[in-house]
């Protein structure tokens, strides 16, 4: 069959998933979280492409033309919801933003906390424009954007070790800092909505590297079923990244009502294939650290290996489990798209 | 009765209770027991226990943090009042940081306690630490271990330049390298020259006996 466009291949993973239908695809649907990475493609330094939204637009659209990812995904840093509530952040030239103060060391802060503003503060109206610039000329794959889910902020603005004390000492005051989160969170996807992206949140810090899975129920599986039920009202599906090894949490993922649900390397992709089958799009799971080695054939294995996991009767694209390392060379990240086209063909 | 004062203390560390821990290392003092006994019968029991509750899946990362809260809080007052010339035994001497460009503290500071409680003098110099701190750390210390934590791909490089580091200096034959954090692997541990990798805080303690046992 002739070459299908990204639309066309996302949105039949999609129709496998919540349809009976079983549409033809040309390959496996692909594409990469990258973003920082992409400032080699435009010669700015890491600091540069992150605190400016219009060198973050050039760069996903060069990554665009060079990579033809099916989903143009906007990743800049999860640190900017974070930076509008009121974090200090650095910016270094060589590598990813850091962050230098959290706001609620003083837990007691949360009460003078405001929600931000997506058209106003920080970083975010930045962010809203390059996915605006980008998705006026990215026309034949999906663009999404990308946010921080309520976990990854309650962590950043607290600390992670002091959210992880409070966990035990003062649960109280984890689901107030949720309740609060949640507003950033849906106020972002809202306005990302508004512009005609999808919508992803990523936590990292939500799988068994840092949290038991019932803590997960306790803390932040109500808060990630308000959200999608918020925008299922609305007929806004949204999707969901968690990083590290979620085995055991993975149907209570599927629960939360996610249309999508990526899964990075630390988890199985076998199991994530029984939790999602017929109720999201599984998304996964390459290992970034893919994109430093010497050679492509871990990577060519890696592949391999996903796409013969993968489920024949449900909707699965084939991505990297988490962002591609900032300082990965571009022709490394040639080797993925190169390798889905190859080993991902249909017949 | 000692040992019934330093099952307290122990258990206050698998609790995670800090102020329990604290008063109890107090108590400890007026009733003239040993504090050097007290943290090597009591604390490192305990926290070697919270280790074997996290090694066997029971305890998470937020038990081990507050554990080593508890444990912290205990020897705050009870280091200080070690008779003088007695002194902890001390296996070996780490520099422990992670470093420059990331802030990441949790599992650095984990594997510091583990190593204390297993009889290694620590030197912990926080997080964001430049190679040359390292290097002065190591020279001031004559550690024979250094530690370096990375938990982003791009400040996993700062590892390598570390260790090219300490051999300008000179110091590389003077001690072990041990790295780790959530994108560093065994293999990349090896590529870049270290001496080792541990996944966690309580395998960084066996990596590290293993390390300084081995002949130089």
């Amino acid at each position: 069959m002739t070459s299908m466009t990204g639309k066309q291949r996302i949105s039949a993973a999609f129709k496998k998933t919540f349809s009976d239908a079983d549409p033809e695809l040309d390959r496996v649907p692909a594409y990469m979280f990258s973003g920082a990475c992409n400032s080699q493609l435009v010669g700015s330094t890491i600091g540069e492409l992150m605190q400016d939204g219009q060198i973050f637009a050039k760069g996903q659209l060069a990554a665009y033309e060079r990579y033809k990812p099916d989903i143009m995904l906007m990743m800049w840093d999860l640190n900017v919801d974070l930076e509008a509530i009121g974090n200090e952040i650095r910016f270094p030239d060589d590598s990813m933003p850091v962050i230098t103060k959290e706001i609620l060391e003083d837990k007691g802060k949360l009460s003078s906390l405001q929600v931000p503003d997506p058209k106003k503060d920080g970083r975010l109206p930045a962010y809203l424009d390059a996915c605006i610039e980008v998705k006026k000329h990215v026309t034949d794959s999906p663009v999404s954007g990308v946010i921080a889910g309520p976990w990854t902020i309650a962590m950043g603005l607290r600390g992670a070790a002091n959210l992880l004390r409070d966990s035990i000492k003062d649960p109280e005051y984890i689901h107030e800092l949720m309740e609060f989160c949640i507003q950033a969170t849906i106020n972002s996807t809202q306005a990302l909505s508004e512009i005609g992206v999808g919508v992803g949140y990523s936590e990292a810090p939500a799988s068994m590297d840092l949290i038991s899975p019932k803590m997960y129920r306790e803390f932040v599986f109500p808060y990630h079923k308000k959200i999608v039920d918020h925008f299922k009202e609305k007929k806004i599906g949204v999707g969901l990244h968690v990083c590290g090894n979620a085995d055991a949490i993975l149907d209570d993922l599927v629960a939360t009502g996610v249309s999508n649900l990526s899964v990075d390397s630390g988890s199985d992709l076998a199991l994530a294939v029984e939790a999602t089958r017929g109720k999201a799009v599984l998304i996964g799971n390459v290992p970034t650290e893919l994109f430093l080695a010497e050679s492509a054939e871990e990577m060519r294995q890696s592949i391999q290996n996903c796409i013969h996991v993968a489920p024949n009767d449900s909707g699965y694209i084939l991505a990297t489990g988490c962002e591609v390392p900032a300082i990965a060379p571009p022709k490394k990240v040639d080797w993925f798209m190169d390798l889905a086209e190859e080993l991902g063909a249909y017949n | 009765m000692s040992q019934e004062m330093f099952d307290k203390l122990a258990q206050a560390v698998i609790d995670g209770e800090s102020e329990d821990a604290e008063a109890l290392a107090k108590q400890a003092l007026e009733q003239k027991l040993d504090p050097l006994a007290c943290i090597t019968n009591g604390l490192t029991v305990g926290i070697q226990k919270t280790g074997e509750l996290f090694a066997s899946g029971e305890y998470y990362l937020p038990e081990l943090i507050i554990g080593a809260d508890a444990m912290k809080a205990a020897m705050q007052i009870l280091e200080p009042a070690l008779l003088s010339g007695q002194e902890r035994e001390v296996t070996g001497t780490i520099v422990i940081g992670t470093v420059e460009g990331d802030l990441h503290e949790i599992g650095k500071t984990l594997v510091g306690t583990m190593m204390t409680a297993n009889g290694f003098r620590v030197i912990d110099l926080g997080t964001d630490i430049p190679s040359a701190d390292f290097i002065d750390a190591v020279k001031e210390s004559g550690a024979n271990l250094v530690g370096a934590s990375a938990l982003l791909t791009t400040t996993m490089l700062q590892q390598e330049k570390l260790i090219s580091s300490l051999k300008d200096a000179g110091l590389r034959e003077q001690v072990k390298v041990m790295v780790g954090g959530a994108p560093v692997t065994a293999s990349y541990a090896k590529q870049i020259g270290a001496d080792g990798y541990a996944e966690d805080a309580i395998s960084a303690v066996d990596l590290a006996m293993r390390l300084i046992d081995a002949p130089a």
